[in-house]
């Protein structure tokens, strides 16, 4: 069953002259629990296509179902509903909340819902992060792979359908880039979650089940390798 | 090094916006300082020009008799090394001058004759003809050009006599005498002035006022003796207020070189002295014997010394103004210099990490201050020195008016000194606000600079307590009242207040100055408003007349006589040509004793507790008696309703009196509330005399007495009087007016005002020896032509049998102007100060607050993208604002009634009573401005900061 479907999506940013077509006509589909690597070369729109699957953006034409429900139909409050219980987006410069700690990071999104925080799962995921008793650190107490593990908790804790990554590793070393996507890859194993991981690195793309490769704005290549 | 300033220069051409606001800020704030300082220095110029033009260039006058050892003394201080120049002046003589002259030209006139350089020294001038060159030429007093009949050619002849005291028969011992400048007392050198110690025939000289045992109470009077014919051709007028031919018995005639034998003045001027102390110890070195006067304003204004009352509010209002216009200024420039030093911490980090020392690093923030300063700076100091020059030609006139100058222009003085000072305190004032961004670059840690993309440093306390273990189940609990209030949005601004370590300190820094800004100017013009109402007090209405009648005969003496005498000259006065009559009223001098309740501050504050009687103040009481008809429309004017009919007789209060004692201005409180008080009318056994209150104290039985001085028939005794022999009228105050009716001419004193109808029980019917004042106000379109027909009102009052002593027709008219220009120029100066003030305060919570945002825009961006919605990031913001609010605007108002107050004490320095009034209207003024500001700075900064959404905020780097 396909999770996600898009259907000729274009993002043109800016006007006129200065308009510069980011996305231009792309479709495609993504069946619930697969591990989907988009690769492309800098500035070929691989970050705008992640924001717009992950509602962050909106786009300037075409559509994202996620479960059969078109996302850009959602009113900016439902989007923001959607952004913390469906999707987990983790980038490349961790972008933690540096005021936080890394519990509170993690579970902000939990906190953003109003919900409770549910003790057990946070206490599991940080020890499965590798971050038991670094629950009360802040960001800037911890290196660029805790921080970055820091962030894909803060991405799975409501156990989002979808999780995004945007260059997860590309501020790493190769130990902890390792490290990073083996999470990633785990959750995608054991509890299903469908995962598109954007990549320069080709161990991660030929690491996925299928990779799609963008050049200006369009898919040139689409192959599943698993 | 090169390459660091190649950085340097390269960074500031980068945000050229943000160089040239600061560059506007550093010239702004020598601008200000420039100005201030020199409108200060200008100031004083102007009044030492003055002083000079008026009065002459002497330091210090000394008087010694004419004996040999004094020649001897003059000529070798003439020819001493210190000495700039001297002049003497000398009693020739006095003349007695008959009846009809004396009216006007006063009893004695005083001839001087001068030696030296007495145009310099003493600043003495002609109005007209030309100073005397010979013993036979004389020059008059101003005031005989209009009252008599002699002119410039004639030939006068003149009895010159001696003066001399004679004790009033019945009296014994000696007094002291002479004169003292008022307000001069100086704690070091005592009071400046001269005293004599009297008896009988002892000879007076001319700086001594009249002997008159009714005016002064004093036991002697004065004779004119030996007196012989002098003849002299009249060569010219003097100009007026000449200090040294202004004599203590009025204004002299001149002439020179005549042989006399009078005590001789002798008026030095000196150089090298730099203190009042070394002044006086050098005049007493020239002239051991002699009784030194110190010319006081000159040396204030020259800055030699430094007391002198309004000229030390002043100065403290320039000091208070420097240290505010430093702190805005700081606080503007020390926030562009870290905004911009925050932006380029990446560029710092870089920097470091490729091999910047720290000492380079903060070298590179210095420099960048030093090429604003050196731009900055020349560019405020020209135009400050510009504006101020603009305005002076401007409005020189009014503020030379305003100084009370008449003999010199007024005009921007550039020193070079003020100049350099200015530059130095603004120097200052950048090198305080690059330091501590200058600091944070140098302190960079090129890791965190480069790894951190986000400019938040952590409050060291948060940082400490992270290493204890996390409860999950307390997560996202107890976040403060506004976690509780607010829910998730208040919780995250309450945890970014605890653990960011600036805690948005710039933008509350910023809010308290604001505050602070905005309340000083308000303040500056309320304080300055009271401050010109007391200085300025001018009649409202255009001619003032004033009229001292002192009946002569007890038909005369009783109310309904006064009355009628003082509407029938009032009727005369309202026929004048063109005058539209404004009322009138008389005043008697009563003792009085007014309950502590009802009385003012400044009344209860004039007896300590114990000298109160029967829990009453006693005091002079100014009574007005008003026509019932005028009473009763001033009653209703001051929004008093009279009442049908009462027992008591009813008088309205005067809430508060305006002085001047010559140096310092009163304001003050004199009735507190409504209430009984009671009219001395008499004591048992003296009702039949002049009662004029002096103090209280106890008899030996322990009854309260009070001291009246009488004057019984013709004599002047000191009488005590026990309070309960006291013939005492009640009257009830039912009512305070804020101020005197407009026929009355005072202003200071305790007042209450009276119909009428109720004089019979409060005047008592005495002899001969009552003296009232006659006061009536009139407007008219023009009003010098119709001053000479007013003066013709006083002798209808003396064929009516009254004497007249004092006859007064002010056209008030010509000072109102000038004090309502006066009043101009400080509302503009409070006005343009204000202004600049605001606009500087805005500027920096726009600034602080934008830019507090702008900085997080990245967080935010993260925020949202993980799903936090518009109205949780809405009550985040909210809670934040409210945090920095707080924290801004209560130490803010607080420092802001500091300000205000110090700015009440440089005020009181020269005017006592002023009360401190916190101008509550300009507090909450600011506050909702600041509010206001603040939502608007928040309004602009989440919206440059949505600009490009989120995406964009997370694509910057
Ligand atoms: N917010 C934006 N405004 C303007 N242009 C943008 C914006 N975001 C992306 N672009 C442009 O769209 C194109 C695709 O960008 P992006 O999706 O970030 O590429 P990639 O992630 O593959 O490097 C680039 O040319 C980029 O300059
Ligand atoms: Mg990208």
């Amino acid at each position: 069953m396909d999770i996600l479907k898009v259907s000729h999506l274009t993002k043109v940013y800016g006007k006129g002259e200065q308009a510069t077509r980011a996305l231009d006509d792309v479709s495609f589909t993504i069946p619930e629990g697969q591990f989907v690597a988009i690769i492309g070369a800098s500035g070929s729109g691989k970050s705008t296509l992640l924001h717009l699957i992950g509602g962050v953006d909106r786009p300037t034409s075409g559509t994202v179902e996620l479960n059969g429900e078109d996302i850009y139909r959602r009113s900016d409050e439902q989007l923001a509903v959607f952004r913390r219980r469906e999707v987990g987006l983790v980038y490349q410069f961790y972008n933690l909340v540096p005021i936080l700690t890394v519990a509170e990071n993690i579970t902000l999104p939990v906190a953003l819902d109003g919900r409770n925080v549910n003790a057990e799962r946070l206490t599991s995921l940080l020890s499965t992060l590798g971050l038991a008793g670094y629950g009360n650190r802040l960001p800037n107490q911890l290196s660029g792979g805790q921080q970055q593990r820091v962030a894909i908790g803060r991405a799975l804790m409501n156990n989002p359908a979808i999780v995004l990554a945007d260059e997860p590793t590309g501020n790493l070393d190769t130990q902890n880039s390792r490290e990073i996507m083996a999470l990633l890859e785990t959750a995608n194993r054991e509890t299903g979650q469908t995962l598109v991981v954007i990549t320069h690195d080709e161990d991660i793309a030929l690491s996925a089940d299928r990779i799609i490769a963008i050049e200006d704005g369009r898919i040139v290549s689409d192959e599943r390798i698993r | 090094m090169k390459a660091m300033t190649s950085f340097t220069l390269k960074s500031l051409r980068s945000s050229t916006a943000r160089t040239v606001v600061t560059i506007a800020g550093v010239a702004l704030a020598a601008a200000l300082l420039v100005a201030v300082l020199s409108s200060y220095v200008s100031a004083t110029d102007y009044m030492l020009r003055n002083e000079i033009a008026a009065n002459g260039t002497w330091m210090a006058r000394s008087i010694v008799p004419d004996d040999a050892q004094s020649n001897d003394e003059i000529i070798a201080a003439e020819h001493a090394g210190d000495v700039k120049a001297l002049a003497t002046l000398q009693d020739v003589g006095f003349v007695a001058l008959p009846d009809e002259q004396a009216v006007r030209l006063g009893t004695y006139l005083p001839v001087l004759t001068g030696a030296g350089s007495l145009e310099n020294v003493c600043g003495v001038r002609v109005g007209e003809g030309r100073l005397p060159q010979s013993p036979d030429e004389i020059v008059l007093p101003y005031s005989w050009q209009r009252f008599s009949a002699a002119s410039i050619g004639d030939v006068i002849t003149l009895d010159l006599g001696e003066r001399r005291a004679v004790q009033v028969p019945g009296t014994s011992g000696g007094m002291s005498g002479g004169t003292i400048e008022a307000g001069t007392y100086d704690p070091e050198l005592g009071p400046n002035g001269i005293m004599y110690d009297i008896e009988d025939g002892s000879p007076l000289n001319s700086t001594m006022g009249y002997l008159d045992p009714a005016n002064d109470n004093g036991i002697f009077s004065e004779e004119l003796v030996n007196a012989s014919p002098h003849s002299y051709t009249v060569v010219g007028f003097t100009a007026m207020d000449n200090w040294s031919l202004m004599t203590g018995i009025g204004p002299a005639a001149l002439t020179v070189d005549e042989a006399a034998t009078g005590d001789i003045q002798v008026y030095v001027d000196l150089t090298g002295i730099s203190t009042a102390g070394q002044l006086k110890e050098r005049m007493n070195g020239l002239f051991p014997d002699g009784d030194t006067m110190m010319h006081t304003n000159l040396l204030r204004y020259s800055g030699i010394s430094d007391h002198g009352s309004i000229w030390q509010t002043l100065f403290y209002l320039v000091a208070i103004l420097a240290v505010i216009i430093m702190a805005a200024c700081i606080s503007l420039i020390y926030n562009a210099f870290a905004i911009s030093v925050n932006e380029r911490m990446r560029q710092f980090g870089l920097l470091a990490s490729i091999g910047a020392s720290k000492r380079q690093l903060r070298r590179s923030v210095l420099l960048e201050g030093s090429i604003i300063a050196a731009i900055g700076i020349p560019l405020g100091v020209l135009i400050g020195l510009g504006a101020c020059a603009g305005i002076f030609v401007w409005l020189g006139g009014v503020i030379a008016d305003m100084l009370g100058g008449m003999h010199s222009d007024f005009f921007l003085v550039v020193s070079w000194q003020v100049v350099l000072f200015a530059v130095a305190l603004t120097a200052l004032t950048v090198l305080v606000s690059v330091w501590i961004p200058a600091l944070r670059a140098a302190r960079v840690s090129p890791i965190d600079a480069l790894r951190q993309s986000s400019t938040v440093r952590i409050a060291p306390r948060a940082l400490r307590s992270s290493g204890q273990h996390m409860r999950p189940a307390s997560l996202w609990k107890h976040r403060g009242i506004a976690g509780r209030v607010f829910g998730i949005g208040g919780s995250l601004a309450s945890l970014n207040h605890k653990r960011n370590a600036s805690k948005g300190r710039a933008a509350s820094l910023s809010l308290a100055l604001a505050i602070v800004l905005l309340m000083t100017a308000g303040s500056l013009s309320t304080q300055l408003g009271t401050f010109t109402k007391v200085v300025g007090h001018v009649s409202e209405a255009d001619i003032s007349m004033a009229i001292s009648l002192s009946p002569t005969s007890d038909e005369t003496v009783t109310p309904a006589a006064l009355e009628g005498t003082c509407a029938d000259a009032y009727e005369h006065a309202s026929a004048v040509q063109g005058v539209t009559p404004l009322g009138w009223s008389l005043t008697s001098y009563q003792p009085g004793l007014v309950p502590a309740d009802v009385a003012g501050s400044a009344l209860k504050g004039s007896v300590t507790d114990d000298s109160l009687v029967d829990g009453a103040v006693p005091t002079m009481l100014s009574v007005l008696y008003m026509p019932d008809d005028e009473f009763a429309a001033y009653a209703a004017d001051n929004g008093i309703t009279l009442p049908a009919g009462t027992d008591t007789p009813i008088a309205i209060g005067v809430r508060e009196g305006y002085g001047n004692t010559g140096t310092m201005y009163t304001y003050d409180e004199l009735f507190a509330r409504n209430g009984k008080l009671d009219i001395v009318t008499g004591a048992k056994n003296a009702s039949d005399a002049k009662l004029s209150l002096v103090t209280k104290d106890t008899t030996e039985d322990g009854r309260e007495q009070l001291s009246f001085v009488m004057l019984e028939g013709d004599r002047v005794t000191d009488r005590t009087v026990p309070a309960d022999e006291l013939e005492r009228t009640s009257i009830d105050v039912i009512g305070l007016a804020d101020q005197r009716p407009a026929s009355s001419t005072g202003t200071n004193g305790t007042a209450i005002v009276m119909p009428m109808s109720t004089a019979a029980s409060v005047l008592p019917p005495t002899t001969a020896t009552r003296s009232l004042l006659f006061s009536a106000a009139f407007d008219s379109p023009e009003p010098a032509e119709a001053i000479e027909p007013l003066k013709e009102i006083a002798p209808v009052m003396e064929k009516a049998g009254y004497d007249i002593y004092y006859n007064q027709v002010t056209d008030n008219g010509a000072a109102e102007e000038s004090m309502r220009m006066a009043v101009t120029v400080v509302n503009v100066f409070c006005f343009l100060f204000s202004f600049i003030l605001t606009l500087i305060a805005l500027a920096n919570v726009f600034n602080t607050v934008t830019n507090g945002l702008i900085l997080r825009k990245r967080e935010f961006a993260v925020m949202e993208s993980i799903g936090m919605d518009a109205r949780q990031f809405r009550s985040m913001i909210g809670c934040e604002c409210i945090g920095y609010g707080m924290r801004g605007l209560i130490p803010g108002i607080i420092v802001s009634i500091i300000v205000s107050y110090l700015l009440y004490l440089a005020l009181s320095i020269s005017m006592t009573g002023l009360p401190f009034t916190l101008p509550w209207v300009y507090l909450a003024l600011a506050c909702a401005v600041v509010i206001v500001i603040m939502a608007l700075s928040v309004a602009y900064g989440l919206r440059r900061c949505r600009k490009g959404d989120i995406v964009e905020a997370l694509r910057m780097e």
